[in-house]
């Protein structure tokens, strides 16, 4: 190696291969355990949950914190979910919210307005359609 | 094992490896952020990344760690011949600090560890990640360490005509260089449009951390990150050459560069709310600044 010098690898130069090391590790550890978690999955696509305790009057029409979380082993880039207002067994109000690009396990909050007391009155959610990327 | 030219200084200095090492990072960085932040900046990238499986996400990790081999084979970020091995481990921690600089970029913007699922931070990270880390590896290219603005070479155009040694017109070019870097970004990112779904998407309170990692950042790249001169850009006597004074000045440019492009593309107007127009502001200074301080380097 004429006209060249060599030389071994220093400490410092070991510890940051080794901290480097760790940090894409850690990327692929997290990567394996979503997919495992994402093959694990056979529930239903969409969970839409109604936080009826925090909803607020304005008016005629009351405001209720709603979250729709993706549950399902696909991202989902829209999908139309049907809100229905019951009284007993009688729907009296329903209303179509959407939702686009929901990732694996992402989650999209919202507020439904209803003209329904939500404390006396159930809401439940169905899935219209789902469109995948 | 590796080799360096003979006569040139031996690197990692004897004694000095802890701080040449954190040099030779922060340099990295730098450079990545400098190539990749403009890349990142893109709401459809994220809207990508969402939507990737984890095993999309390491396929595209895979894809990124071979051309970032290339990269560092070729150029790289450290100073020296690398040869076997070293040259895969160089590579790992180029990607290594990619991915910190995009948990750091979108920790700040509040697009990952704030309440989303751990494979929207994968997805995202690993759609971003290629251009990061090919900013890191190139590091020794794209401004290169012994040529500086502050030690131009003798025939140097812009030098002579501006008469390098006089502090106040070299402070001006500067400022004028600033401005330049901190425009050509504007242009290429306001005219799309992706700022307004970018806006909706950050929070509020997170736009404090945005100016901080942006002043951060910039005081990397022009001072801390070894490019360009850095000893003696650090004693230079020029007005505003302290590096916080000259850091905060170019970010004030930068950020009136983007109040002006953001005003001329119809994005604000005299009906905008004040909210509206700093949170606008202040997202599109985050790239720009970063070209700012590339404009302050390339001259």
């Amino acid at each position: 190696m004429t006209g060249r010098a060599a030389r071994r690898k220093s400490l410092a130069e070991w510890v940051t291969l080794s901290l480097s090391l760790l940090v894409v590790g850690a990327l692929i550890v997290v990567a394996l355990v979503e997919e495992s978690r994402r093959q694990d999955g056979d529930g239903p696509p969409l969970q839409v949950t109604f936080d009826t305790e925090h909803a607020t009057a304005r008016g005629e029409s009351f405001y209720v914190p709603y979250t729709v979380v993706n549950t399902g082993s696909e991202a989902i880039s829209s999908a139309e979910i049907w809100i229905d207002v019951y009284d007993g067994e009688r729907v009296v109000e329903s209303a179509e919210i959407n939702v686009q690009f929901l990732p694996l396990q992402g989650k999209q909050d919202g507020t439904f307005v209803t003209t329904q007391d939500p404390a006396a009155h159930a809401l439940r959610s169905r899935i219209e359609s789902l469109q995948f990327p | 094992m590796f080799v360096e030219p003979r006569g040139a200084p031996t690197r990692p200095r004897p004694g000095r490896e802890w701080s040449d090492e954190f040099d030779d990072a922060v340099r990295g960085l730098a450079s990545g952020f400098l190539i990749g932040i403009p890349v990142v900046f893109t709401v459809d990238l994220w809207w990508l990344g969402d939507q990737n499986q984890p095993l999309d996400s390491l396929t595209l990790l895979a894809f990124s760690y071979v051309l970032t081999l290339a990269a560092v084979y070729w150029i790289g970020f450290r100073r020296g011949l690398r040869r076997g091995w070293l040259v895969f481990g160089d590579a790992i921690e180029a990607l290594a600090l990619a991915v910190l600089a995009l948990v750091a970029v979108f920790w700040v913007l509040g697009q990952i560890g704030d309440g989303q699922a751990p494979s929207i931070a994968v997805g995202r990270i690993a759609v971003a990640i290629a251009p990061v880390s090919l900013g890191v590896a190139i590091a020794n290219h794209l401004l290169a360490r012994d040529a500086s603005r502050a030690d131009p070479d003798a025939g140097d155009a812009a030098a002579m005509r501006l008469g390098w040694h006089d502090g106040w017109r070299r402070t001006r070019f500067e400022l004028a260089a600033s401005a330049a870097g901190a425009l050509f970004l504007c242009l290429a990112i306001v005219p799309v449009d992706d700022l307004a779904a970018i806006t909706a998407e950050v929070p509020f309170r997170n736009l404090p951390l945005v100016i901080l990692l942006s002043l951060l950042v910039t005081y990397s790249v022009v001072f801390a990150a070894g490019f360009a001169g850095e000893t003696r850009r650090h004693r230079t006597p020029g007005l505003l050459q302290t590096p916080f004074a000259e850091t905060v000045t170019a970010y004030l440019i930068a950020l009136f560069v983007c109040l002006i492009v953001l005003w001329l593309f119809g994005r604000i107007d005299g009906e905008s709310t004040v909210i509206e127009i700093y949170t606008k502001a202040v997202l599109l200074a985050f790239p720009a600044s970063m070209a700012a301080a590339a404009g302050r380097l390339a001259v």
